[in-house]
């Protein structure tokens, strides 16, 4: 529902420009090589996991974004 | 005493000697294959290990493992009995019955099936005072071997009653193996009995001997339960190394690499092979596993995934879903590493070095005369209340620190690494490691057992002290430079799992806290508490199933009804605090509370 508690708790986020909520609708929008750049920095902490109100699990939504589109964008 | 045959031979020892040839060859060619792929260093100190004072250890290590399963036997007496009958028993048989040959029958002295048919080949002449005496020692570990396979026949029925709940499922060499090795003794006992108006025998054999007696007046028609003996020994070598059974022969070699300090470097071979081949599928993992809760996952406990191991097929599924809470570990009786295990089947597969963190600043904390460096990291962000607790209490105690992390904090690396990616956790490890050697600090204070555990592990950060806040408090409260109140409330302490089993660290908190309230316990504490369900080890659970975790162990630390639940994680604090219907509470917090 791109409420964007993900990206406001964000450890990355802190730092750079780290954002799983732009990323996902960069993701709708199909722009997957953008999505990849904002996703790059994530340190996987966990902090979106526990967060979320969705309950979705967002670490492993990273992990599989960056594992797939890394492949198919080469 | 003495020999019934000519030749001391008959057919029917076939089927036991080409098994045991078949084994024999079989072990050796395994045991010369994990040591080839063993790297130089290791082969060095495993011959290392051989020096008599430390060979005496392993030995001692094998007998008490091995023969008498103490580490069951402390946690199921009547589980314990079990193995340690069948274990010991056989063991004794085997001992026995090669004294047997060396006495009376020397000749045959190594003859590979002479000891275990003796009493087909011989025949006693007159009672000699040392022969029943051997002979009772015969029956009377056979008999111990009989009552171990009784309780191992109502175990597959009955599990409950020797304390477990689930046991595992088996596949086709186990049945083969299990039933053979069922049907091994009391043939044995069979047979024995049939000869034992010729060979001798004691309570036991003699006894059935003159309940058979009027069957058997031919000794020939002894023979086909002598044939039926053999072959069930025979299947079962045949069967041995395609079944659990393996684990055997295996764990003996797995107990010399383990004190010669060698630890698995891959998830399959070397070390990891012995550990693999080790795993007795006793089922004892699949009770431990948190996820056991939910029905359809306890496919994926631990000794279903070592099982797929072995077989080298893909057991990603279940090594990703693991919580890596390490309870598999902690209970296993052969002391297999699994989560080790799992984590270097995911690195694997996850090393990618997808992840850039060019980024990171330098941040450069001023250095100043403060000698404590408090490290919140990324999960302590999220509950405050920690961080803020514990400053009031070393603000108590008139002690200066410097806070590292005060605007957001690098993530100290491990739940990349507990993902599988090595490579981006050393780039954190390295960016972190750099701050706190600037920082000129001799502590370093942190609230996350996640952190502790990859601090004191993989940064090497010599001289700088590291300490949890659940040690640090308690040292100060000893050393009386803080004081609390004692309050009529009562807790329980969830031991997270990477403080815990992780860090070994069980009796400080507790200590704590008994000096402010009542400590109630729970039935399921210590090295046994159970994962909050919030774990960043695993990777692909979903919300519901972690719920059903934290609901499952919420429920047991409430066993005894206290008022508040305190843990000293804020990964479990902000895990069980929406389920929890009572407070949960971190230990800073209720120290805080209670500070005069």
């Amino acid at each position: 529902m791109a409420c964007g508690l993900c990206t406001a708790t964000c450890s990355g986020g802190n730092f750079a420009d780290v954002s799983l909520r732009r990323a996902v609708e960069m993701m709708q929008d199909g722009q997957e090589k953008s999505a990849l750049v904002l996703l790059k920095g994530c340190m996987l902490c966990g902090k979106c996991n526990i967060i979320c109100p969705r309950g979705i699990n967002t670490r492993n939504l990273i992990r599989n974004i960056l594992k797939v589109y890394k492949e198919e964008l080469q | 005493m003495k020999e019934r045959f000519l030749f001391g031979y008959d057919p029917f020892v076939l089927p036991f000697t080409l098994g045991m040839v078949f084994i024999i060859l079989y072990l050796l060619v395994g045991t010369a294959r994990i040591i080839i792929s063993l790297t130089n260093e290791e082969r060095i100190s495993l011959l290392k290990s051989l020096k008599p004072k430390q060979l005496f250890k392993t030995i001692k290590d094998v007998i008490e493992d091995c023969l008498l399963h103490i580490k069951i036997f402390k946690r199921n007496p009547l589980l314990g009995y079990m193995h340690f009958s069948i274990a010991f028993g056989w063991f004794m048989l085997i001992v026995v019955g090669h004294i047997e040959v060396i006495l009376y029958t020397p000749q045959r002295n190594g003859i590979l099936y002479y000891p275990v048919f003796f009493r087909y080949f011989v025949m006693e002449t007159q009672q000699t005072l040392r022969g029943a005496f051997f002979f009772f020692l015969m029956d009377l570990f056979l008999l111990m071997v009989l009552s171990g396979i009784a309780l191992a026949i109502f175990k597959r029925f009955r599990s409950r009653v020797l304390g477990m709940r689930r046991t595992t499922k088996l596949k086709i060499g186990d049945t083969f193996a299990l039933y053979s090795l069922w049907a091994i003794f009391p043939l044995r006992l069979l047979a024995e009995s049939f000869t034992a108006d010729i060979s001798g025998g004691s309570f036991l054999t003699k006894s059935i001997n003159y309940l058979v007696h009027g069957f058997v007046a031919n000794p020939d028609n002894a023979l086909p339960i002598w044939w039926g003996y053999s072959i069930a020994l025979g299947v079962f070598l045949f069967a041995l190394p395609f079944s659990r059974y393996m684990h055997i022969p295996t764990e003996i070699l797995l107990i010399f690499l383990r004190n010669a300090g060698i630890k698995a470097t891959s998830f399959r071979n070397g070390y990891a092979e012995a550990e693999i081949y080790s795993c007795s599928r006793c089922g004892i993992c699949i009770d431990a596993c948190p996820m056991g809760v939910n029905l359809g996952d306890i496919k994926f406990s631990t000794v279903y995934t070592i099982r797929l191991l072995r077989k080298r097929e893909n057991a990603l599924e279940g090594a990703e879903k693991c919580l890596m809470c390490n309870k598999c570990v902690e209970v296993c009786p052969v002391g297999i590493n699994s989560t080790q295990l799992k984590l270097l089947y995911r690195q694997t597969f996850n090393d990618t070095g997808d992840h850039d963190f060019s980024y990171l600043p330098i941040q450069n904390i001023k250095r100043n005369q403060e000698k404590i460096l408090y490290y919140a990291g990324c999960m302590t962000h999220l509950a405050p209340a920690i961080y803020l607790s514990l400053f009031k209490i070393l603000k108590k105690a008139g002690i200066e620190y410097n806070f590292m992390d005060a605007d957001g904090s690098i993530c100290c690396g491990r739940p990349l690494m507990l993902s599988g990616d090595f490579k981006g956790a050393s780039q954190l490890i390295d960016k972190n490691k750099d701050i706190i050697l600037n920082s000129g600090c001799t502590t370093l204070l942190l609230s996350c057992p996640i952190c502790y555990k990859v601090f004191r592990e993989e940064y090497n950060l010599q001289g700088i002290e590291i300490a949890h806040h659940s040690l640090y408090i308690n040292d100060l409260l000893n050393s009386g430079k803080i004081k609390v109140d004692r309050v009529n409330e009562s807790f329980v302490f969830h031991d997270p799992c990477e403080l815990g089993r992780g860090s070994n660290i069980y009796d400080e908190p507790r200590e704590l806290l008994s000096s402010i309230g009542i400590l109630k316990d729970s039935p399921e504490e210590k090295g046994e508490s159970i994962c909050c369900g919030g774990s960043i080890g695993t990777l692909t659970m979903p919300f519901e199933r972690r719920k059903r975790i934290t609901e499952h162990s919420l429920s047991m630390l409430y066993t005894n009804n206290p008022d508040t639940l305190v843990t000293a994680c804020p990964l479990c604090l902000k895990t069980f605090s929406p389920v929890n219907s009572k407070r949960t509470a971190d230990i800073a917090q209720v120290v805080s509370e209670h500070l005069i």
